[in-house]
């Protein structure tokens, strides 16, 4: 067994006096890409929630490994804001800097974008 | 924090001289109890902020500082852009223009009893709340344009609230030389369905009673009377504040060696406000200003919808807006020779005195009401702009009570479901889509809003005129 494969992928959330972090952990760049993802839905729901939908392709490009992550995150946030899809994305293996991305929504969350989406008049 | 680092220049004043790279000195107000209880990376990023290029006189922190990212929450810093000062994408923050707009309602505590639940129940209704909520409204391009340089003269025109509205908020209403085309698609695409919506988070829709009038003779040129309730609402420029944030702080910091910055942390990434980049910055900055006055605008008049019914000679004329994640020019006074300087202020409430010819006319006499806002079950304040000028830290005052916990660590403390019930038990009412958040932002997690507020009157950033508690809380 190699070092690096002897690291469980995982994904956490730590204290951070502005807000929330998180934290992705994994033996190659991709796992721990892919498990910070994760972290960013569980700062949302929770992950045990998700139900994948839709699957959405999703490429960033940077100069460094910080700039990347920072990409790949905003990226994310990006697209659950944009599908309106905000319990979580859950991701498929990242790989080189191609990532891609599934996304869906939770059932607490579902229930309640279906109630806040009753039409409602022009005010 | 470790106060044997800092010099105590009064109860409420503590200062840490330049040193390593900074360029000035940090100056953080607050009482003992205050700035010992905050964290170390308050001093070390006011720090940070003191070693950027162009800064002037001083980086500032307010009794409610705490960790930001880049800036601390409720830092002020001042640059001059014959200097090589620079502007900041992280020293505005991603909600951009977040901020308090107070709306005064001639109702009293008695008023509500008989009706409390269905209003509560028809605010909840009416104003969209929560993560990624969507609002009635839909605009295409040609309307976000307008927007982004309208703000809420443009909301006004659509037939969100009234023209005498403009007088009550910074700027009328409109933040000028707002570069629409700076924003990008996005930004807008976030924002096509987020207009009038509080968002999640600390965002609230709060209806308040004014327990404790501190000055009378204000209180009164306010419309202040005690047992009043007024109706106070903090949100800011939703998915396209923090889109514009993301997309400057990145290019910001990948420019920053090519500017001759070196950036003591990633996230203060800033660029010569003498630059393509800094102006463009700055435009796209006042466009979000806009959005967010605009957004204000719409939910005044959402909540005007509510009230109608239930008390229809109720106009809720808006007391004042203002907002507390800005950057903007304006002339201070710096050693006796006024300069026009470029003042960021990342939670932190913009303060002129009595006397301030930028002010509206209904607030010469006094100075600008500074909203301080609380948190669910807790104590929020309405102040007023120091009496002389010139004011202290470039007429700057606090924002709210400042966390004192992060999400995560109240997430660990507390249900959504009890902090609810709690506050039931206290008369107040709370309606939120995500009991998560109501967790997260439970009334535990921030620090005493009154012992923050009496540190603001102390120092001299702004006067106390009244103090109001929570009734109903319709919480992002």
């Amino acid at each position: 067994m190699t070092r690096s494969a002897a690291i469980e992928p995982r994904a956490e959330l730590f204290a951070h006096g502005a807000d929330i972090g998180v934290r992705g952990i994994g033996p190659t760049r991709e796992y721990a890409f892919e498990q910070a993802a994760l972290a960013l839905s569980m700062a949302v729901t929770d992950p045990s929630w998700i139900a994948p939908q839709e699957a959405v392709a999703i490429a960033c490009e940077a100069p460094d490994d910080r700039f990347l992550l920072l990409d790949w995150l905003n990226a994310l946030i990006y697209e659950m804001s944009a599908r309106r899809r905000y319990s979580a994305a859950l991701p498929s293996r990242s790989r080189d800097l191609d990532c891609t991305a599934r996304l869906g929504a939770s059932r607490s969350i579902a229930r309640a974008m279906r109630r806040r989406s009753s039409p409602r008049g022009r005010p | 924090m470790d106060l044997s680092r800092l010099q105590q220049v009064s109860a409420s004043e503590w200062r840490l001289e330049p040193q390593g790279a900074m360029l000035v000195p940090a100056v953080l107000y607050g009482s003992e109890s205050l700035i010992a209880e905050m964290d170390d990376k308050v001093l070390e990023q006011i720090g940070n902020v003191a070693c950027l290029p162009g800064i002037v006189d001083a980086a500032y922190t307010m009794p409610d500082a705490h960790w930001g990212y880049g800036f601390p929450i409720g830092g002020v810093a001042a640059f001059d852009p014959d200097q090589g000062g620079v502007v900041s994408a992280g020293g505005v923050g991603f909600d951009i223009s977040c901020g308090v707009r107070t709306l005064l309602t001639s109702l009293k505590r008695a008023d509500l009893e008989h009706c409390k639940e269905s209003l509560a129940d028809s605010l909840f209704r009416s104003i969209p709340a929560g993560l990624g909520s969507t609002g009635s409204i839909t605009l295409d391009a040609i309307e976000m344009d307008r927007m982004l340089a309208g703000g809420a003269r443009w909301a006004v025109a659509q037939g969100y609230g009234r023209a005498e509205d403009l007088d009550r908020i910074e700027e009328g209403g409109q933040m000028p030389d707002a570069q629409p085309d700076a924003v990008s698609e996005r930004a807008r695409h976030r924002q096509r369905e987020e207009m009038g919506t509080l968002g999640s988070g600390n965002h609230y829709l709060e209806v308040q009673e004014v327990t404790v009038i501190s000055d009378e003779a204000i209180a009164a040129s306010f419309g202040l009377v005690p047992g009043d309730i007024v109706v106070a609402i903090h949100c800011g420029s939703r998915g396209l504040g923090h889109q514009i944030g993301t997309d400057f702080l990145r290019e910001m910091a990948l420019a920053a060696p090519a500017h001759g910055i070196t950036l003591p942390d990633l996230e203060l990434a800033c660029a010569p406000l003498r630059s393509e980049l800094g102006e463009r910055y700055l435009g796209a900055m006042r466009a979000g200003i806009n959005c967010a006055l605009a957004n204000r605008q719409i939910l005044t008049h959402l909540t005007r919808r509510v009230f109608a019914p239930f008390f229809p000679e109720a106009t809720l004329p808006v007391l004042f807006d203002v907002s507390h994640n800005t950057c903007k020019e304006e002339e201070h006074e710096v050693t006796g020779k006024r300069r026009r300087l470029f003042v960021h202020r990342k939670g932190a409430t913009r303060a002129f005195g009595a006397g301030h010819p930028d002010l509206p006319a209904s607030f010469v006499a006094t100075g600008q009401p500074v909203f301080i806002g609380g948190s669910m079950g807790t104590t929020s304040a309405i102040m007023v702009g120091p009496a002389q000028r010139p004011e202290h830290a470039f007429a700057s005052s606090c924002h709210g009570a400042g966390r004192q916990m992060s999400r995560h660590q109240a997430l660990k403390r507390w249900y959504g479901r009890q902090v609810v019930d709690e506050l039931r038990q206290r008369g107040i009412i709370i309606k939120s889509p995500s009991l998560r958040g109501v967790a997260e932002e439970a009334p535990g997690a921030y620090k005493d809003s009154t012992s923050v507020i009496e540190a603001a009157h102390t120092a001299g950033l702004s006067r106390k005129v009244a103090s109001l508690e929570p009734v109903i809380c319709i919480k992002g």
